[in-house]
């Protein structure tokens, strides 16, 4: 499920009346960043997507000079997240949303244009939800978010 | 930059890549020319999204340039110019994304430096330029 900013500012809302009903005036109302649940999933999209790139590369070593430059600007995704760091949130997030499910591994038998297949499939299922998540994101973290998405739809149109 | 200037210099860019798409599409094989012409059409509503978006503000809308300076000879300077066009229009509309928290221009910039970036890596395909594509697209 994606999260909406209006979700993640309804969710930030709450927390903040209840640190009010809660009496504890003299306690510092916890700032929670509303772009702590996105950032956090959009790593969890490029480490996915590497992982998936590192699995053809091992099963497929065929594909390594049509797929590694592509690997590499997912590696420059992730740093830029990295770099991107959101402020530490007090709230920790149960879960990921919009991470993608665990990629199934990519079988020894699998031909390269199937493996290729996959990968493009991949590609375009995060960057749709990198383009969601950027809808929804601060002005710090969308132009990145959008950068993402444009990125990974490009690499699934010359695939 | 604030929500208006990023604005208006992504309609500015927008008119420059029509009039660059006028000029590179004759330069063109009929394989290339098809998708100039698709993109010509795009870059004209994104114009005119534009246009309607700094209207709603009541921001000046300014219009194009007289002329700009493109000049392409061959098959390859086409192509180049593509690239050049849409990457120069990719940096405006991310300028736009972090510009703004208004949701539909927020729908109007995302998808927009999206089809950017792919026209743009079509293009470097086309030209045989590897890689084809960039890690973060947008960014100059």
């Amino acid at each position: 499920m994606l999260l909406t900013r209006r979700d993640v500012l309804a969710a930030a809302g709450l927390g903040l009346t209840a640190a009010c009903t809660s009496g504890a005036h003299l306690t510092p109302t916890p700032v929670v960043d509303p772009d702590g649940a996105l950032h956090t999933a959009a790593l969890a999209r490029e480490a996915a997507l590497l992982a998936a790139y590192d699995d053809v590369l091992t099963t497929t070593p065929s594909l390594a000079a049509r797929l590694s430059a592509v690997r590499a600007e997912h590696a420059e995704h992730l740093a830029a997240l990295q770099a991107l760091r959101p402020t530490p949130s007090p709230v920790r997030s149960p879960s990921t949303p919009g991470a993608p499910s665990p990629v199934p591994r990519t079988s020894d038998r699998t031909d390269p244009a199937t493996a290729v297949l996959r990968l493009t499939s991949l590609e375009r299922t995060s960057a749709a939800t990198h383009a969601s998540a950027a809808a929804a994101a601060s002005r710090r973290l969308a132009p990145l978010l959008a950068s993402l998405a444009a990125s990974e739809s490009s690499h699934a149109a010359v695939l | 930059m604030n929500e208006s200037e990023a604005l208006a210099s992504a309609l500015s860019t927008e008119h420059q890549a029509i009039y660059a798409y006028g000029v590179l599409g004759a330069h063109l094989d009929d394989r290339a020319r098809s998708p100039a012409l698709e993109a010509f059409d795009a870059h004209r509503r994104r114009r005119d999204a534009l246009l309607a978006a700094l209207r709603t503000r009541r921001l000046p809308t300014p219009g194009p340039a007289a002329s700009y300076d493109v000049t392409v000879a061959s098959p390859t300077q086409a192509l180049a110019l593509a690239v050049r066009v849409e990457t120069e229009v990719g940096v405006r509309w991310r300028d736009v994304v972090g510009a703004t928290d208004d949701p539909r221009l927020r729908a109007l910039s995302i998808p927009a430096l999206q089809d950017s970036a792919v026209r743009a890596a079509r293009w470097r395909r086309a030209a045989g330029t590897t890689p084809a594509t960039v890690a973060l697209p947008g960014t100059g």
